[in-house]
Formats: structure tokens, sequence, C-alpha cells
């Protein structure tokens, strides 16, 4: 039991920090190539920290794709879940009294830009996940935190803010509606785009391990 | 007797080379995205570089994390921050040495904007540092200079200037203070932060490490 708390709270812990890093280059206005790079490190950083502890998911989606993927038990889907989300409105409601007086603009997108831009990254997210830290050809490897980190990083300047929020996690969608810069069923579009992204992104893995 | 002081040899350079390209990208005008990225990076190489000999700390919170864990001995921590604030400071005094011009700048915090801001980093950053350098369950992978490097990056690129200097190190902290790029109220308030974020980092790792 002791165990799945501390997985837990690895959870909550990454959760925290990928979206207080998030909100963070959001609300404090800092220069635009800066979100992109400061949120793919500080996910490397936390997936190289507790990633042997708790998987290192801090992400709904990759949650769900390592279910399918048989890494972490069904049952545990949902106190993960609860972690990540737990993690992620601390790390709001921690980013928001010091937001500047200046209100953000709630962004708006197409349904299909949305669906489009999230559901590839998830699923490049998901499938990198599952190949660098699940797969028994890759054990023992070290770059798995900078390849995780840096699909992040290239999903951010290829799309984000373009073809959508660029969150590739439900937890950071959900963040973003909190801090004001997202509409509510744009989001909601982004967390489906992301669980169908991970869906995907387990079932071809299984296909190409098999 | 000899071997203490390669340790503390090591410690001095590794805080020298960080606290003065924290001075250097801040007095030789570099511009806004590269001091996180060139902060980051030193911290990086010297945690590479001297990481197996000293333990590669270069900032007193980071030691005292260390000592919690049981990675350092208690009886050698004084005399790690004294080479980490030595090492400091002489960065400091050489950036000065050639500054284009003396700059003095106190930018004003609230309290709680620069608790929160190093208060969180400096908890990522011995976090990071206990579960990649100290850990045995991840005994000789090759990231940990990566991981611990880029905490300081992210972390300066999230709330550095804006909630708080940044420095997630006490002998940053006081280089700052020597380089008057911070007002000594305002650090005294970030290095007793950083020292309890390393505490709270410490006993957070003794819960969720199994050794």
């Amino acid at each position: 039991m002791k165990d799945w708390f501390k997985k837990y709270l690895a959870e909550f812990i990454g959760t925290f920090f990928l979206v207080f890093t998030v909100d963070s280059v959001i609300l404090y206005c800092k220069e635009d190539v800066i979100g992109a790079i400061a949120v793919g490190f500080i996910l490397m950083v936390m997936v190289y920290a507790s990633g042997r502890i708790s998987g290192g998911h801090y992400n709904p989606a990759v949650s769900f794709a390592c279910a399918i993927r048989g890494v972490l038990p069904y049952r545990q889907l949902l106190p993960y879940w609860i972690a990540q989300i737990a993690g992620a409105l601390t790390a709001s409601f921690t980013a928001l009294p010091f937001m500047p007086a200046k209100v953000l603009p709630r962004i708006a997108y197409t349904p299909a830009e949305l669906v489009i831009g999230e559901f590839l990254f998830t699923f490049a997210l998901c499938w990198v996940v599952l190949l660098t830290t699940t797969s028994d050809k890759t054990k023992g490897n070290s770059y798995y935190g900078l390849a995780i980190g840096a699909t992040v990083t290239v999903g951010i300047f290829a799309i984000g803010g373009v073809l959508g929020y660029g969150t590739f996690n439900p937890a950071v969608s959900l963040s973003l509606y909190f801090i004001k810069t997202g509409y509510w069923v744009f989001l909601t579009y982004s967390v489906f785009a992301s669980f169908a992204g991970s869906v995907v992104a387990s079932k071809v893995f299984k296909l190409i391990s098999e | 007797m000899r071997e203490y002081f390669q340790k503390y040899l090591t410690e001095f350079i590794g805080t020298f080379f960080l606290v003065f390209v924290v001075g250097a990208t801040a007095l030789f005008g570099a511009e806004g995205v590269i001091a996180p990225i060139a902060i980051g990076f030193a911290l990086m190489v010297m945690v590479y570089a001297g990481g197996h000999i000293s333990g590669g700390h270069y900032n007193p919170a980071v030691s005292l994390a260390a000592v919690i864990r049981g990675a350092l001995p208690l009886t050698q921590l004084l005399q790690y921050w004294a080479a980490q604030v030595l090492g400091g400071v002489a960065a400091a005094y050489t950036v000065l040495a050639f500054a284009p011009e003396a700059v003095k700048s106190c930018v004003p915090y609230t309290y709680w904007q620069l608790f929160t801001g190093e208060f969180l980093f400096t908890f990522a950053l011995c976090y990071v540092v206990l579960l990649t350098a100290t850990s045995k369950a991840s005994e000789g992978n090759s990231y940990y200079g990566l991981a611990i490097g880029s905490t300081v990056t992210a972390g300066a690129f999230a709330v550095g200037g804006v909630l708080c200097y940044g420095a997630f190190n006490p002998a940053v902290a006081v280089g700052l203070g020597f380089m008057n790029l911070g007002c000594w109220g305002y650090l005294g308030i970030t290095v007793i932060t950083n020292l309890l974020a390393a505490v709270v980092a410490g006993l957070v790792y003794k819960f969720v490490e199994n050794d």
C-alpha cells in the first residue's frame, strides 16, 4: 500500500512542476521560444527524477497508454489520474495569484485544428514513452527522459498556438481552463484528442513489438 | 585528509564557474533567453565533471539535502558550504572586475513571490539531485548532469525575474549580492527559503525512495 502512495506522490509532484511551468511561462508573458524549451526541460527532469518510481507519466493520456500496453494495472488508472489532476489544480492555483493585472485572451481554434494537433503529438509522446521506457529492448538506457521531454518541445514548436493549445496532456488542458487561457469546449476536444492519440499509440506499439 | 581537500576544491571550482556564468550573462549583456540556458549548461557540465569527486553540489541547499538523505556526513557540511560560498564570492569579484559599468539593481519582489519561486524550484532541484545522483536504484546512469542542469534552466525560465531572482542556490544568492544584482534583504529571504526547500526535498526523498 505504501508503495502505491509513493507512486501517487511522485505523480503529483511531477505533474505539479510540469503544469506550474506551463502556467508560469503563459501567465508571466515570457518570450515565445521559452515556453516550449522550459516545458520540455521540466518534463525531462521530472521523468529522470521519479520515472523509476511511478513510471513518470504526469499525464493522464500517457497513463492510459501504459494501462493498455500492460505496464500499469487498470485499477491504478483512476488513482494515477486523481494524483495528476490534483497536481495540475494545485499548480494552477499556485501560479494564479501572481498573475499580472493584464487579462489574457482566451484562445479559440476550429475543432479540426485542435483534434489533429493534439492527436498527432499526444500519439508521438505516448509512442516515445512506450518505446523508450517500457520496451525490453531499450532497458537500461539513459536517454528516455531527453526523448520524452524533447517530444513535447518539438510538438509545441510545431503546432502549439497554431493547431491547438499544444498541451498533449489532459491535466495541462484542465489547467489552461483554470488560468483562463482556454475555452472549456475546446479543451474538451483537446482532452478527447489526447486520449485518442494515446489509444492509437499503444495499439501500434503492440503491433510492432509482437 | 587530502581526499577531503580534493572535494572542497572541486566544489570551489564548480561553484565558481556556476556563479561566474550567472554574473557574466547578467552583466555582459547576454540576450533574454540565453542566461537560463547558459546557467543550466554550466551546472550540467560541472556536475558531470566533478560529480564523482565531491557529489557535484555547488549549492549549499543541495549539500544540506544530501546530509538529510545521508549522502554527505554532517561533519562535512560547513566545509562544503565554505568552499561553495568562497567560490561564489570569488566568481562575483572576477565578473565585477570586467563588468562594463557598475550597475546596481534591486528588483522588488513581495515576500510571497520570493518564497514561492525560490521554494518550488529549489525543492525541484534537490529532489532531482537526490533521485538521480544519490540513489542506489539509479546508480550508473548517464543522465544525472543533464537532469540537474535542466532543472535550473526550467526554473529560471518559469519564475526567474518574475517571482524571484531565480537563484535556487544560496551561493548564487550571495554572489548576486556582491555583484549588486539584488538587495541583501531579499537575498537573505532567498537563502533561508532555499535551505527550507532542501529540508523538505530531503524528507520527501526519504518517503518516495526505497533505499
